[in-house]
């Protein structure tokens, strides 16, 4: 359903507008959305880094087990509140903990899986050249023949 | 018989499934045995709503699907295999080109979903259409059934709670409060507001504060690239609130003096008749369903440079007898989106539909 709008004539307000902006001769010297990067280079990797890949899997392997119990500090009171917040919550807290566990420690033995696989392809990969390498020569050394 | 909904992913607050649970609550009031299935049903949404589509009945020739389609999703391709009576609620799905340089993912995932609808063309007895464009779309896609527009049920009664007291106090102060709301997405084109928000604090009003009310997850490329905006172009009071409650929403239109809106591509836009509930001036660019959800109310613009952008938020802003003329031809306009209005609609769409289709 279209409303006529009777009172007010919008475009002839954008009209006005439109030439009240040229006659005070503003200009649009702002910075384009379009010049906006970002660096996602650390996101999206282009090129497999063997060595970047040893660093990961290193610090996964170490940092996966995340606790739910924490230990306290701080003055006499302090503590004493602390210490009875940590034991209301922690009956909600630390299922939650063990499911995410659960969860970080599939995804490191996936990620230790992978290692190995990588490595093995790698080894594969250079026997393999290798043997074409060696049968490159011989058919050099047959053609010569 | 029974009349069933499908969706794929139903969420707290997403405005498709909304109109799901609308939907429901209007079949029921017609004495179908009814309920919502989708593939993910995310918490805080439980059995209430919607069930998991394991738990789907069986279906007879007879009954109804109504399957509502806006993504990609597997379910697109499997909701041509029930044996009975198919109807799709086409809500859009987002052009892919949007998501180019910013989220691949999702132009993957949007690309999977005009797939989707392609295929479902000839697989399917009737459409609703949100808006005209929709049905439009469906057109072009080669859709031959017959396709009504129904636009989206928006829960009134919801919004008549309580806005938080705390956003409202926070924020209604003397500083004048421009607001979106929207998921932080590249069609909605935050960065647009952005550039008019920054000339009109500079040449108009330096006690003007932008409110984007909307979800964002902080690796998006999108919101990075806008925050990272934000910093260069060194303009204040921009804040990005993320995922909020609902009264959080209601308190933020509560303190809004407008509601812009650049978006570039809009199935129905919702949020254009959450700020005429909240008598809010609004301004929106002229694109897409835009034109057809104003319906002539709203100050529509149709040039996007951020200088005109800015000087039109002053108009509205300063000019007492032009605010109220929008927002007098706003409350005229949400007549038409009434409960009552679209319930009648759907119920009329329906037993037309039954009494065309009989089995």
């Amino acid at each position: 359903m279209s409303i006529q709008n009777s009172d007010i004539n919008i475009e002839s307000i954008m009209q006005e507008i439109k030439a009240e902006i040229k006659e005070k001769g503003y200009t649009n010297d702002l910075l384009s959305f379009n010049d906006i990067v970002i660096d996602t280079s650390g996101m999206n990797s282009s090129s497999f880094d063997k060595i970047a890949f040893n660093e990961e899997i290193y610090t996964v392997n170490h940092t996966w087990n995340v606790q739910a119990y924490r230990v306290l500090s701080g003055s006499k009171v302090a503590l004493f509140f602390k210490k009875a917040m940590r034991k209301m919550v922690y009956f909600f807290v630390e299922p939650i903990v063990l499911e995410q566990d659960g969860f970080n420690a599939s995804v490191v033995r996936l990620m230790n899986q992978m290692n190995c696989y990588v490595d093995e392809t790698k080894q594969q990969n250079e026997e393999l050249k290798k043997q074409v390498e060696e049968l490159a020569e011989k058919i050099k050394q047959f053609e010569q023949k | 018989m029974q009349i069933l909904q499908l969706i794929p992913t139903i969420a707290y607050g997403d405005a498709v499934g909304n109109d799901a649970v609308a939907l429901k609550k209007i079949l029921r009031k017609m004495g179908f045995v009814t309920n919502i299935y989708a593939e993910s049903v995310v918490a805080p949404l439980d059995s209430k709503t919607a069930y998991k589509i394991d738990k789907m009945p069986k279906v007879n020739k007879d009954d109804i699907i109504i399957y509502h389609l806006s993504t990609g999703s597997e379910l697109n391709f499997k909701f041509a295999n029930f044996k009975c009576r198919k109807i799709a609620i086409y809500h859009n799905v987002t052009p892919p080109e949007f998501f180019e340089q910013n989220d691949e993912f999702i132009k993957g995932i949007n690309e999977w979903g005009l797939e989707g609808v392609k295929f479902l063309s000839d697989k399917v007895e009737y459409c609703l259409a949100d808006s005209e464009l929709n049905k439009q779309d469906l057109i072009e896609l080669n859709y031959k059934c017959d396709i009504d527009v129904l636009p989206i049920v928006v829960p009134f009664e919801d919004y008549k709670k309580t806005p938080n007291r705390a956003i409202v106090k926070k924020y209604d102060d003397k500083y004048t409060n421009i607001i979106f709301t929207g998921r932080i997405a590249p069609n909605k084109k935050h960065e647009d507001v952005i550039t008019a928000f920054y000339y009109y604090k500079k040449y108009w009003n330096d006690k003007a504060r932008l409110i984007l009310v909307g979800s964002y997850k902080e690796t998006d490329l999108y919101y990075m690239r806008l925050k990272k905006y934000v910093e260069e172009i060194g303009v204040e009071d921009v804040i990005f609130t993320g995922h909020i409650k609902f009264d959080e929403i209601l308190a933020f239109y509560k303190v809004a003096n407008v509601f812009l809106c650049m978006s570039e591509h809009e199935g129905f836009c919702v949020p254009l008749v959450e700020a005429m509930m909240f008598q809010v001036p609004i301004i929106a660019y002229n694109s897409t369903a835009i034109p057809s959800t104003l319906g002539g109310s709203g100050f529509m613009i149709d040039d996007k440079e951020p200088i005109f952008v800015a000087k039109c938020i002053d108009k509205v802003v300063s000019d007492k007898k032009l605010q109220d003329n929008l927002i007098t031809k706003q409350n005229e306009r949400l007549e038409d989106f009434k409960y009552e209005h679209i319930a009648e609609q759907f119920k009329n769409y329906i037993n037309a539909f039954i009494e065309r289709e009989q089995v």
